[in-house]
């Protein structure tokens, strides 16, 4: 289980500063529009959709990690086992096509919508636990192939739990304030200085990987608060993931083939093994990427 | 002969000490499990360099499995006295699911002789498989029964 964790201490604190947040925050939640909705100047049918490459963008994105209980067996993308944070416990929805409980009575610029901008069909805001913070990057053709895909997957009707959140952090008129804090979505951009590979590293790490989700420190209402992928600390709001770049990273003296290796078979160049949620990371993730695309991780990842 | 004198006055010493069969040492007792598990890990470490870097030393994965699945064997006792305090990261559950961390230990035992299996056999594919499983048992024990990382007494305070 990812466990972000928060001592007793920092109970108080998070409550004061979130009624605090809340306070302010009433006032623009009704003046800011509903942010994004940047689906209007794409056009989706310009790519012809391929689903095989879909169930490829599918693992690039990690998605079955929380999409699917896998702790308890649970059925395949129809629903997630609790992230729990210090804002209480996410349960990620059922995206098969099932037309009532999954996704199947979205259209493809829900889809787009909701990956990139964060927001639902009905023009809700979803809560930032799904990383739309990092989707935005995706490129377009990436997400038609997803949906896709995920449009071939066997529908189940499971209904989706509630996320259990502790007020003020349940509003989701409140994610607006946050998403002009800390959402911009913007398209991924190469750099022309670096390497075809470490671009497609850059993009797989940044992207889809959503690696800097949980490698990253928040702040006390879950912004990024610090250089991206250089770990969560022991913050009150860790999630316990460790630095991956800058001067602590843990992967500094790793090679490329270690790293490489690392994210095949989760086993550490000391013969120790992955921990926590990155065992799922990899087992349903990295592992089943190409050679050429975890050696463009490494690459990226080893330039930071 | 005064060199053979003194080793053995100083071996006998050793062996005298006061309390060393009543209970252990408890850092005695740490010290030889985490040599234990970095012995494992050592194994590990020496396979994932053999496939890493397509090293012509195939034949002596089979070698390292055969012993790790020996040092499987030693885990129980390293662990029967409970000792979780010190510079440790046993976590205490090992000793209140014990039942839980000898079968966890099996399934190691098993892994482990899969693994030798698949390298006498000699695919490339199902050795990395064969490694995979092997890695995810260790996991799913150092899971319940090891402190996380970022938890670890390691971890500068």
């Amino acid at each position: 289980m990812l466990a972000i964790r928060t001592s007793k201490m920092t109970k108080p604190i998070i409550w004061l500063f979130g009624i605090s947040v809340a306070a302010a925050a009433f006032g623009y939640a009704f003046i800011l529009p509903g942010l994004g909705q940047t689906a209007k100047n794409v056009d989706l049918g310009a790519y012809s959709a391929d689903a095989e490459r879909g169930e490829y963008v599918l693992r690039m994105g990690g998605c079955v990690v929380c999409h699917t209980d896998i702790d308890n067996g649970g059925v395949f993308l129809a629903g997630g086992a609790g992230l729990e944070t210090p804002f209480g416990t996410f349960y990620a929805p059922n995206i098969t096509p099932d037309t009532e409980h999954g996704i199947g009575a979205m259209s493809l610029e829900d889809f787009y919508v909701a990956m990139t901008a964060g927001v639902t069909p009905d023009g809700e805001h979803y809560f930032p636990s799904f990383p739309y913070t990092s989707y935005g990057r995706v490129k377009t053709e990436d997400i038609v192939d997803l949906k896709a895909y995920l449009d071939t997957v066997e529908p189940v009707a499971r209904p989706n739990r509630p996320h259990e959140l502790i007020w003020p952090f349940s509003n989701r008129q409140l994610v607006g304030v946050w998403k002009s804090l800390y959402h911009t979505p913007e398209p991924f951009v190469s750099n022309e200085v670096e390497s075809a590979i470490w671009n497609r590293g850059a993009y797989l790490v940044n992207g889809p990987g959503h690696c800097g989700e949980c490698h990253t420190a928040r702040n006390l209402i879950g912004g990024i608060s610090a250089n991206a992928l250089e770990g969560a600390g022991k913050s009150s709001f860790s999630s316990g993931a460790p630095p991956i770049a800058g001067s602590r990273s843990t992967i500094r003296d790793w090679s490329l083939n270690d790293l490489v290796f690392y994210l095949q078979l989760g086993l550490t160049p000391d013969g120790d093994v992955s921990g926590g949620k990155m065992i799922d990371v990899i087992e349903h993730g990295t592992s089943h990427l190409t050679g050429e695309d975890l050696e463009a991780i490494a690459t990226y990842l080893k330039s930071l | 002969m005064l060199r053979r004198f003194l080793a053995a006055v100083t071996l006998s010493a050793l062996i005298a000490m006061p309390g060393s069969h009543a209970s252990a040492n408890s850092d005695s007792v740490i010290e030889y499990r985490q040599h234990l598990m970095r012995a494992i890990g050592g194994h590990m470490a020496a396979v994932a360099a053999i496939v890493k870097g397509r090293l012509p030393l195939t034949e002596h994965i089979a070698e390292h499995a055969e012993l790790i699945e020996n040092a499987a064997e030693l885990v129980p006792a390293a662990f029967e006295e409970q000792v979780s305090d010190g510079l440790t990261d046993a976590q205490p559950e090992i000793w209140s699911r014990i039942d839980d961390f000898v079968e966890l230990n099996a399934e190691m035992s098993k892994a482990s002789a899969a693994l030798a299996k698949a390298a006498e056999e000699g695919d490339m594919r199902d050795i990395a498989m064969a490694m995979q499983s092997l890695g995810k048992s260790c996991g799913s024990c150092h899971q319940p029964f090891r402190k996380p990382k970022e938890e670890s007494y390691k971890q500068p305070r």
